[in-house]
């Protein structure tokens, strides 16, 4: 292309008599400038067509095959409750190597023993090409491990809140939803579950050791839902942060210095961090 | 004129390239729009919401389950069980695949959730590993669970994957 380009403006030089030394004076400014622009302009355009943002090869340890050492960067609250809430922004996730997510945890947890039920977005790079989608998990007492998988998200989903909601609706069932989006939508119920949940958590977790890219996400309008079945919005910070690198997290604003919950901020190092 | 043409060719050219950088969202694949077509496909065959993520391609027009227990072997043998590979490396053995209602595959996963009606059909499809469990999420703190076994089940019209569970 750049020869042809070359032999074009080659031959309007060397033709002269056809047109006007002016207009062709133009003709050799307007090609000039069209070839500087394509050639600057091709790399820009094509990137981030079909592949995530440049910078996704930084290395990490978030666990392997054999390893269980997954990166979080997690804010959580302690005591009896019923339920939690939370809405959480769902700027894009890429899932590098393995996994990254953007949730909220309802659980029992003391000494080694963890029960659970969990609720968010997911990439994952073994499922759908990587592409984002709902899901839901929980470990019941006495009931294993499972992982349901919601819908992908729709192009009109990402940049907008998620709404994630738990709670307990009898003594061993609790209810799991995500609305708020435009397309995508989860509802389902966590059955046989009777764990007495003491732990709030959300956040974002992820594993494998390259790749993956997390933009910044908040998780605002954060509530918990009492013994007595009574929501409120969180009013302190709970306990410090958990972050492992490159997972990165921090109060945007202070659910003390806030009325509506505050807003935790999460995403991985690097690109849009 | 022929320069004209050279021109306005080029000018055209890089309209086009920018229009779709533009239209073409960042992250946007032409494989994921080609799993929401396959969505869009199966959901057009059920008498329930499309839940769950496209695996088995429906091969049975009619009745109760749209595709056989060949079709489930032939997805397994490309398709490893979701929380990871198996610890050796080597395929999973098949344990069971069968066609049984929603009901009683939430009653053989200790009462877990299978989000269908009870009656509706599903495949349950039970595997040897040992499996890692590299895709399992877990809250900080927490172990990743540990079993030899691993259970797929799949929405018995749509062939959606619908979840994966493992035992304590």
């Amino acid at each position: 292309m750049r020869k042809a380009t070359f032999q074009i403006l080659q031959r309007s030089i060397v033709q002269p008599g056809r047109v006007s030394s002016k207009r062709k004076q133009t003709y050799k400014g307007v090609l000039l400038f069209s070839f500087l622009i394509t050639v600057l302009a091709l790399p820009l355009i094509f990137q981030g067509i079909t592949s995530p943002p440049a910078n996704a090869e930084a290395l990490y340890s978030c666990g392997s095959r054999t390893s269980t050492n997954h990166c979080y960067a997690v804010q959580n609250w302690s005591g009896g409750v019923n339920g939690s809430r939370t809405h959480i922004f769902t700027n894009q996730l890429f899932p590098g190597d393995c996994f990254v997510t953007d949730e909220m945890w309802l659980g029992y947890q003391s000494g080694n023993t963890n029960y659970w039920v969990e609720a968010g977005e997911v990439a994952n790079d073994a499922i759908g090409q990587g592409s984002e989608l709902l899901f839901w998990a929980d470990q019941r007492p006495g009931g294993g491990y499972t992982n349901h998988f919601g819908q992908y998200l729709s192009n009109s989903d990402f940049g907008k809140y998620s709404d994630i909601d738990i709670h307990r609706i009898s003594s061993n069932q609790f209810s799991v939803s995500i609305t708020g989006l435009p397309v995508a939508s989860l509802s389902d119920t966590s059955k046989s579950n009777s764990m007495n949940p003491n732990l709030i958590g959300m956040g974002l977790e992820m594993c494998g050791s390259t790749g993956a890219i997390a933009p910044k996400n908040g998780y605002a309008y954060n509530q918990w839902e009492s013994l007595s079945n009574a929501w409120s919005y969180q009013n302190n910070n709970g306990y410090p942060g958990i972050q492992t690198y490159p997972a990165y997290g921090h109060w945007t604003v202070d659910p003390q210095h806030s009325s509506t919950g505050g807003q935790w901020t999460t995403c991985i190092q690097g690109n849009g961090c | 004129m022929r320069v004209k043409l050279v021109v306005a060719g080029l000018f055209i050219v890089i309209c086009s390239l920018i229009a779709a950088k533009l239209l073409i969202p960042a992250g946007a694949s032409a494989s994921k729009s080609g799993e929401q077509t396959s969505r869009a496909l199966n959901h057009a065959t059920t008498s329930h919401p499309a839940l769950g993520i496209p695996a088995i391609k429906p091969t049975i027009a009619e009745g109760s389950q749209h595709f056989t227990i060949a079709d489930v072997k032939a997805h397994l043998k490309t398709h490893p069980f979701p929380s990871g590979p198996t610890t050796s490396g080597k395929p999973a053995r098949i344990l069971t695949i069968a066609f049984i209602t929603s009901k009683e595959a939430s009653t053989r996963m200790h009462g877990g959730s299978v989000e269908l009606a009870d009656t509706d059909q599903v495949c349950y499809v039970e595997l040897y590993g040992p499996f890692t469990m590299k895709y399992a999420s877990v809250p900080p703190g927490a172990s990743l669970p540990v079993s030899a076994t691993g259970v797929e089940v799949f929405d018995g019209l749509t062939g959606n994957l619908l979840l994966w569970w493992v035992p304590s």
